[in-house]
């Protein structure tokens, strides 16, 4: 049924490396070609150090690949011209939701900025907008007046949600977002994941270590170890019948 | 009697009061997991057993007991004799929780040092020793190395041997896989477990993962808002909960893992 | 570890060099010693035969090329008020001030070490205050002020304690005699660094006292005497280093005006008057001097790091 879908992202052949030194390059994604399709969310899953971090920050444009192409409905993400016209339309949320929030701004002024910087809000539609946003993230309208430090874990991270939809994205790769959660603020925000994904109609890709949360939201599912893709597939196929001995040996980790 | 007893546990960090009457028992030789959410309590009842609370905290009421000695009236050097020696601790993060300037060998047996009375070279044995025994095998070298050029399990390996150095009676692991991949988390689990069984000593696991407990203790305490509000035995408790918030807590655990 | 030594001083050479340049220019821009010449007794032509010989009448970049010539051969030069040569007065000043800078320095370290981790170990108690309070008026004391005061008490008033020189005239100088000269200077010098180093070290140790692997070694049972000196020192170490690092480049020039006030035969007080006879040899020379010191310490402050700290990778 997918197969019918138009691709929203393309990534050809994409390699990334870092330079440690003069004389030390590290290649954190090698040679990975992906395609995701409208409306569906793609997992990734990799033990630390795979690179699937490396590979989300490619398809999200905010690095570049040292070789290789992204293509966003069929913008070649490396052309800045290109990438200026698509930006609002690829977002990201990350793991480490203290790092993400800018402390001295209130949980306003941090959804709302954005929208105001790409025209999307101003002063009088900026209050009912961020409302909105907070509700989707099934936060009472009330938090908006807080700082950061003032909200839990799980609340910090559905701000970060907010300020990602906040832009009316199509794209969204969602970096480990709940690998620092506990178990229960965890599984309300892949809930909350789910239901966003079907209502909002988002293509999204899903990076985590633990196959079990990834698959929860995820149809297809790519496994990586040390840059390389081991294994993809529905997850169906990859989670019954897995194939590569690595990826047996995730699910085995999954079910413990 | 319990080897660790806590009893109706009230304590204050200034104002705010974050135990409230919470109860505690560790028997001889048993594998007791305390689960519950951040906030619930569960990582400051061990810091109050370790003595090892931040300076604003306060006990305003209730008794920790280990092995008949009421831990709270002793002071700090009265409490060495038990910490590291009979009750060992392990901590979340494995990174900070190791020296950076100092080798892991250092690390290993300055324990056995003060606690055994061994001299460096039984002492290096020792940690040798440890280290395999934690899956960490190898020779001399192994002791010269810096915790930074160890990955994260293997450096939560080395924080667990560390903590066993002394052959304690009680090891205390404060959510020691939290701020591990789910592969590694299983390995920790069933070393812990393993350990547990070739040693007779009792363990507290403190988790946010039900689910994960109960694949090694042998009883599940839950704590929710400062306060133990379940405890029974981990087949049991996992697949009966009782209490609401038990119940979460499981539902939330199984929604994480593959069927 | 050599390749990186061996590459930092490839680095120094052309650091070095255009340190002297822009001295050089911002020297000449200043002024040049004829101005301290004139007077209506000195004729044009006297100004005149002095700028050739000096080598002044030519544009100031020749006048440069013509002294790192001189330098590469080992000349340093001869001073225009003086006429002694250069590398002969540094040497001969250098020593007194090397003698009082390293004595205090050491002095305040010995110090300010011990009170600044036992002041972190105790923090806000009545205690600490009191020493932080100290350090801000060891600090903000002005030199002279503490200089003058303490000349008043222990020679004017006590007749303790010499005020002036190294040593006594006529006399021939033994060690006992330097030392009794070097009393009130070297302890207005260590009040100032004390006071400097021990916020230093405090706010080290309170930053690593909040870090988990002390907390750690307590869980083991060590004993907190153990865990503050094995396992937080090792720590503290790192900004002791770069402390003194910074500070050890100080111990060439010398303070002025300690020097000047207890009329201390140095380095600062060479320099200063060459400054103001604008002798630009002997400011070159000493300029050139403190250059090479400066990239030397941030040299082995480097090496000294990684040594100290493991996690530190030198490239």
């Amino acid at each position: 049924m997918n197969e019918e879908h138009p691709v929203v992202c393309q990534a050809d052949h994409v390699s990334k490396s870092y330079r440690l030194s003069a004389f030390r390059r590290v290649e954190a994604v090698k040679d990975i070609s992906l395609t995701i399709r409208k409306g569906e969310t793609l997992g990734l899953v990799g033990e630390s150090g795979s690179g699937k971090s490396t590979l989300g920050r490619q398809l999200a444009a905010l690095e570049q690949p040292t070789s290789g192409c992204v293509r966003f409905e069929g913008h070649d993400l490396s052309d800045r011209r290109q990438l200026r016209a698509v930006r609002t339309r690829i977002q990201m949320v990350f793991q480490d939701t203290y790092a993400s929030l800018n402390p001295r701004k209130t949980v306003f002024q941090a959804i709302y900025e954005p929208m105001a910087y790409h025209g999307l809000a101003d002063r009088k539609s900026g209050k009912r907008e961020v409302a909105r946003l907070l509700e989707l993230a099934e936060l009472p309208e009330s938090y908006a007046g807080r700082y950061p430090h003032a909200l839990s874990g799980g609340q910090r991270q559905r701000v970060c949600i907010a300020c990602a939809l906040a832009l009316d994205p199509d794209f969204v790769v969602w970096d480990e977002p709940v690998s620092a959660l506990d178990v229960t603020v965890a599984a309300q925000i892949l809930e909350l994941m789910v239901r966003l994904q079907r209502e909002l109609g988002l293509t999204s890709v899903m990076i985590g270590h633990g196959i079990g949360a990834v698959a929860y939201v995820s149809q297809r599912l790519a496994v990586m170890k040390d840059g390389v893709l081991v294994e993809t597939g529905s997850r169906e196929q990859i989670i019954d019948h897995p194939n590569h001995p690595y990826t047996q040996s995730l699910i085995r980790a999954a079910r413990y | 009697m319990s080897l660790l007893e806590v009893s109706d546990l009230h304590l204050s960090f200034g104002e705010q009061e974050v135990l409230h009457g919470l109860d505690l028992n560790v028997e001889q030789g048993e594998f007791l997991a305390l689960v519950g959410e951040s906030g619930s309590g569960k990582s400051v009842t061990a810091l109050t057993v370790m003595g090892l609370l931040p300076p604003n905290a306060r006990v305003t009421a209730g008794s920790v007991t280990f092995d008949g000695t009421d831990l709270l009236s002793c002071t700090p050097r009265e409490l060495d004799r038990f910490r590291g020696g009979q009750i060992g601790m392990v901590f979340q993060d494995a990174l900070t929780s190791l020296n950076p300037v100092m080798t892991i060998g250092e690390q290993l047996t300055e324990g056995p040092r003060i606690h055994l009375g061994y001299d460096k070279r039984q002492a290096e044995s020792l940690a040798l020793s440890l280290l395999e025994r934690v899956g960490l095998p190898g020779g001399r070298e192994q002791l010269k190395r810096h915790p930074h050029t160890l990955s994260g399990g293997q450096r939560q390996r080395v924080c667990i041997a560390m903590a066993l150095a002394c052959n304690p009676r009680l090891l205390i692991a404060d959510e020691p896989t939290t701020a591990l991949d789910v592969t590694v988390q299983a390995q920790i689990m069933e070393l812990l477990g393993s350990l547990q069984r070739e040693s007779g000593m009792a363990v507290l696991f403190i988790t946010h993962d039900i689910a994960l407990a109960a694949r090694q203790a042998h009883r599940i305490a839950v704590a929710w808002e400062g306060r133990v509000v379940e405890t029974g035995d981990a087949g049991t408790l996992l697949h009966c909960p009782q209490h609401p918030y038990t119940r979460r807590l499981a539902a939330a655990a199984e929604k994480l893992r593959l069927k | 570890m050599w390749k990186y030594i061996l590459k930092r001083i490839a680095i120094a050479i052309p650091v070095l060099i255009g340190i002297t340049i822009i001295d050089y220019g911002l020297m000449c821009l200043a002024g040049s010693p004829l101005d301290m010449l004139v007077g209506p007794r000195v004729s044009e032509g006297a100004l005149e035969a002095r700028a050739v010989a000096w080598g002044l009448d030519k544009p100031f970049y020749v006048q440069y090329f013509v002294w790192l010539q001189q330098v590469l051969s080992g000349n340093l030069g001869y001073s225009t008020s003086t006429y002694q040569a250069v590398s002969d007065m540094i040497a001969s000043h250098l020593g007194p001030t090397l003698l009082l800078m390293t004595t205090a320095l050491v002095l305040s370290l010995v110090i300010s070490l011990p009170l600044g981790i036992w002041s972190a170990t105790h923090p806000y108690t009545k205690r600490d205050y009191a020493l932080v309070s100290l350090s801000f008026v060891g600090t903000g004391i002005p030199s002279f002020f503490l200089a003058l005061v303490l000349i008043w008490l222990f020679t004017i008033q006590l007749g303790w304690l010499p005020s002036s020189g190294m040593t006594t005239l006529g006399t021939g100088g033994d060690v006992l005699d330097v030392l009794r000269h070097m009393i009130m200077p070297v302890t207005v010098l260590t009040v100032y660094y004390t006071g400097v180093n021990l916020r230093y070290f405090r706010s080290s140790m309170l930053e690593i006292s909040q870090q988990d692997y002390l907390r750690t070694a307590r869980a083991k049972g060590i004993g907190e005497r153990r865990v503050v000196w094995n396992h937080g020192l090792r720590n503290t170490l790192l900004t002791v280093i770069t402390v003194v690092g910074t500070e050890v480049p100080m111990l060439f020039g010398g303070s002025v005006i300690v020097e000047q006030v207890f009329s201390w035969p140095g380095l600062g007080l060479m320099t200063m008057s060459a400054i103001t006879s604008r002798d630009y040899p002997v400011i070159m020379g000493v300029c050139l001097m403190t250059a090479v010191v400066v990239v030397l310490v941030n040299l082995v402050t480097d090496i000294l790091y990684a040594l100290a700290d493991p996690t530190v990778e030198l490239r």
